[in-house]
């Protein structure tokens, strides 16, 4: 077996099959970053998985799972400033997070360097939005480098790390899902490690002004533009830039990222194909380059996902150079949403260039698809918990959900959650529905994760103004949307903070007993003042896994009994999915799916779901 | 490369089934092999239950993603996946089309509000579209974890890639399972094979 930690501080060159996230942490290593900072969140985790695949005391860096975004962010700054090259990664969202410490700074004179690596996610894959964090850059004079493959991602990282380096300036490095996601073949190049250990040597009288307030940020602000200035220099290097040449003066493509690949493909099958200018830098814009494959070209499309800030630029460079050239945009309002695939990128060169581009017919499907959302996993804590709280609460009470595995609680059959904003939204939001309120309880949810990340805030507001709701904390232990991190909680219990706030009425209790949950909730929803309800049950994913990974098999399954009448409860209420419908129309237990933890036995009003006993067979079900 | 030619494969499952390992087996079975190969697996809120696809592309290609009606070959690890594979995937007519025949039930056909689909609606839909399909069910196979290998094996039995050698798979499972696992798999698609 190939062992990734081993292979990342390989020192000769390689090539190895790896996806875009995982090629960005060898670069991370040939750069001589020092230190690294995340908060985990899709499309970005793989980074921390490929970084912790490197044993700790061989590992060339610092890396740590941050409280949150913004904490990742400064931490990395902190180091920086310090005089050692840092990295900070987190998804899209996660840059609302960090913003009001991010946008300071391409002010600031970053002496060891930073790079950000950012995880958009068009398409919203998993994610709340799908906002386009060029509009971040563009507002903190960030240049921002967007690689199409695996293999960019690797490369640019490098280059955005000597940029950095040289300029004492932070360089975003925007990474969509699919190319942090994208597996090939990548080649690296040889490795020295070039220091052992970092730096301290922070000295505001040499690197300048840190303590940018009123008039005292005009010249940094200066210093920022002069700096974007030179940026601009930088995206115009060849380096960057590809540039296709079909031999077709009327008719280009300008673009970047990987709707580049879509661009390649659509071209594939077109009856004329249009140059191609790809661009490194989506901002700043290589202005020459621009202004060149514009004056040689008739008409321009310019295809670029989610917002249209190159369009803009690429424009407004156009009239700035007296440029006749025909410049086109996007056509219709769904040109903003979305992922390009070759797919959508083959509909919009349609709708510019119909005879160029055509459009198979479409087959037609009379078919209907099987709708799968997603769901809680069998044996899930939280199943348990939102099938005790559904049956406690009223139905007119008002349910505020949060991120994490347990926002899924809003889907059939549970509809729980009924409002969603972010990370850590809930308590404020909570507080807000209980103003004017007379009659219908508030009950938020948070995460154990995410009440470190941004839920604290909430909970004290809550507190301090008296506002009366309940918060249900879903502990499992881990931060397990995104794949099992460690968080905060497991080094001070969530009870103990608190009580450390001064909170009166703490209730705790394992999801898997669900009466004694539900007569806690009805006891603190009774409660005139905010209340909190600690419902814990270990992630069983996780503990699944970790079945898996010793090479035990799964057992103490249930099956169902001959006193099922049915009344379906364990399948339109309980809903594990491990319950399912024979051809009969009867109840079955599917032995692929279940996982022995049992939490669902003391559902059934008929006592028909039954353990399988040591040494009966488990395949016969009534 | 010795190979360039286009092959579009999909790869359809619950999140759970091991797609991502059956992915990564052919990929890296398919580089051995001398092709030019990228994928991309597309999970979402996979481990919780929801659909998985992953896409794997040989030969002068660009974007990892497969198009809509774009597979040649499809690999469904369950039965409801399959189906919807074939209505975005396969309809144009060319694709070939592995299943295992296992059913995963969606919440809408447990709480009885979409209709049980059977193997036959599978193959009947094929038979519309002149899909050819092989279907694969194992009664011996040790763990249900394992119909990834069990597709695999069907895979190469079938010889749907006539590029894809025996060793080139067995190198790739070695590249990425520990000695226990290897051991476990490797012998179960042998017994498959």
């Amino acid at each position: 077996m190939k062992k990734l930690g081993e292979l990342l501080l390989e020192e000769k060159e390689f090539s190895e099959i790896v996806i875009g996230n995982t090629a960005l942490v060898r670069a991370m290593i040939e750069s001589n970053v020092k230190v690294v900072t995340t908060y985990p969140g899709s499309p970005t985790p793989e980074i921390a998985t490929a970084i912790l695949s490197i044993e700790r005391e061989k590992r060339p860096f610092y890396f740590e799972f941050s409280v949150n975004e913004k904490v990742a962010t400064e931490v990395a700054f902190g180091a920086s400033i310090n005089g050692n090259l840092s990295c900070v990664f987190f998804k899209s969202v996660g840059l609302n997070v960090a913003a009001d410490s991010l946008v300071q700074l391409p002010l600031l004179e970053l002496a060891g360097g930073m790079v950000i690596i950012l995880g958009d996610d068009p398409g919203a894959n998993s994610s709340q939005n799908e906002q386009d964090n060029l509009h971040f850059a563009k507002m903190a004079y960030m240049p921002v480098l967007e690689p199409s493959t695996p293999q960019e991602a690797y490369e640019f990282f490098l280059k955005a790390a000597s940029i950095s380096v040289d300029m004492h300036s932070p360089v975003i490095l925007r990474m969509t899902t699919h190319v942090c996601h994208a597996k090939e073949k990548v080649y690296f190049n040889k490795y020295v490690q070039k220091t052992i250990g970092g730096k301290c040597e922070f000295s505001p009288g040499k690197n300048g002004n840190y303590i940018p307030i009123t008039s005292r940020v005009f010249p940094l602000k200066l210093k920022a533009l002069e700096k974007l200035k030179e940026f601009v220099k930088h995206s115009e290097k060849d380096e960057f830039n590809i540039l296709i040449d079909n031999g077709n003066k009327s008719k280009g493509v300008i673009c970047f990222g990987m709707p580049y690949l879509s661009i390649l493909d659509a071209c594939k099958n077109s009856i004329s194909k249009p140059d191609i200018l790809k661009v490194g830098f989506p901002f700043p814009l290589p202005e020459k380059e621009i202004i060149e494959f514009l004056k040689n070209h008739d008409s321009v499309k310019i295809i670029e996902e989610l917002d249209d800030h190159i369009i803009k630029d690429i424009k407004a460079i156009a009239f700035d150079n007296g440029i006749k050239t025909e410049i086109m945009g996007k056509k219709e309002i769904d040109e903003w949403i979305g992922e390009y695939t070759p797919e959508k990128v083959l509909k919009i060169l349609n709708r510019e260039w119909p005879d160029d581009f055509p459009i198979p017919a479409d087959t037609e499907i009379k078919e209907i698809k099987y709708a799968r959302p997603a769901q809680l996993c069998p044996g899930c804590g939280h199943r348990s918990a939102f099938y005790a709280i559904k049956k406690a609460i009223g139905k007119e009470d008002i349910t505020v959900a949060d991120i994490g595995c347990h926002t899924l609680g809003f889907l059939e059959p549970y509809n729980i959650g009924q409002v969603l904003l972010c990370m850590g939204h809930s308590n404020g939001t909570a507080s807000g529905l209980g103003l004017y309120n007379e009659n219908r309880k508030v009950i938020s949810f948070l995460g154990d994760s995410t009440f470190f990340h941004a839920g604290i805030p909430g909970i004290i507001n809550s507190i301090y103004n008296k506002h009366n709701h309940t918060l249900i904390i879903m502990e499992n232990g881990t931060t397990a949307m995104t794949g099992h991190q460690d968080h905060a909680g497991n080094s001070m219990p969530i009870r103990q903070v608190l009580e450390g706030l001064g909170i009166k009425n703490i209730f705790e209790v394992d999801t898997y007993n669900q009466k004694e949950l539900g007569d806690k909730l009805k006891k603190a929803i009774g409660i005139n003042e905010f209340s909190v309800v600690i419902a814990k049950h270990p992630c069983m994913l996780k503990f699944v896994k970790n079945i898996r990974k010793k090479n035990k098999t799964i057992s103490n399954h249930v099956r169902i009994n001959e006193n099922c009448k049915p009344h379906f409860e364990c399948i339109s209420e309980f809903a594990c999915p491990s319950f399912q419908l024979s051809e009969s129309g009867k109840v079955t237990v599917s032995q692929e799916l279940c996982i022995g933890d049992r939490s669902c036995i003391q559902t059934c009003p008929a006592t028909a779901i039954e353990p399988v006993k040591k040494g009966e067979t488990e395949g016969e079900n009534v | 490369m010795k190979n360039q030619n286009n092959i579009n494969l999909v790869i359809v499952g619950v999140g759970g089934q091991g797609i991502g390992m059956l992915s990564e087996i052919l990929i890296r079975a398919l580089d051995h092999c001398g092709c030019d190969v990228k994928g991309v697996d597309t999970h979402g809120l996979a481990q919780r239950g929801g659909s998985v696809v992953s896409y794997i592309r040989t030969g002068n290609v660009n974007s990892p993603l497969v198009s809509k009606n774009g597979a040649d070959i499809i690999l469904a690890l369950e039965l409801y996946e399959s189906y919807n594979a074939l209505i975005d995937y396969g309809i144009k007519g060319i694709s070939k089309l592995i299943y295992y025949n296992t059913s995963w039930q969606p919440l809408g056909v447990r709480l009885k509000k979409e209709n049980m689909l059977h193997r036959e609606s599978i193959q009947d839909l094929c038979k519309k579209y002149g899909i050819e399909f092989f279907e694969v069910k194992n009664d011996s196979i040790p763990d249900p974890l394992m119909i990834n290998v069990a597709i695999l094996a069907s895979l190469f039995k079938e010889k749907l890639i006539e590029e894809l050698s025996y060793d080139s798979l067995k190198s790739a499972m070695y590249d990425i399972m520990n000695e226990n696992t290897f051991r476990k798999n490797i012998d179960f698609f042998d017994n498959c094979i």
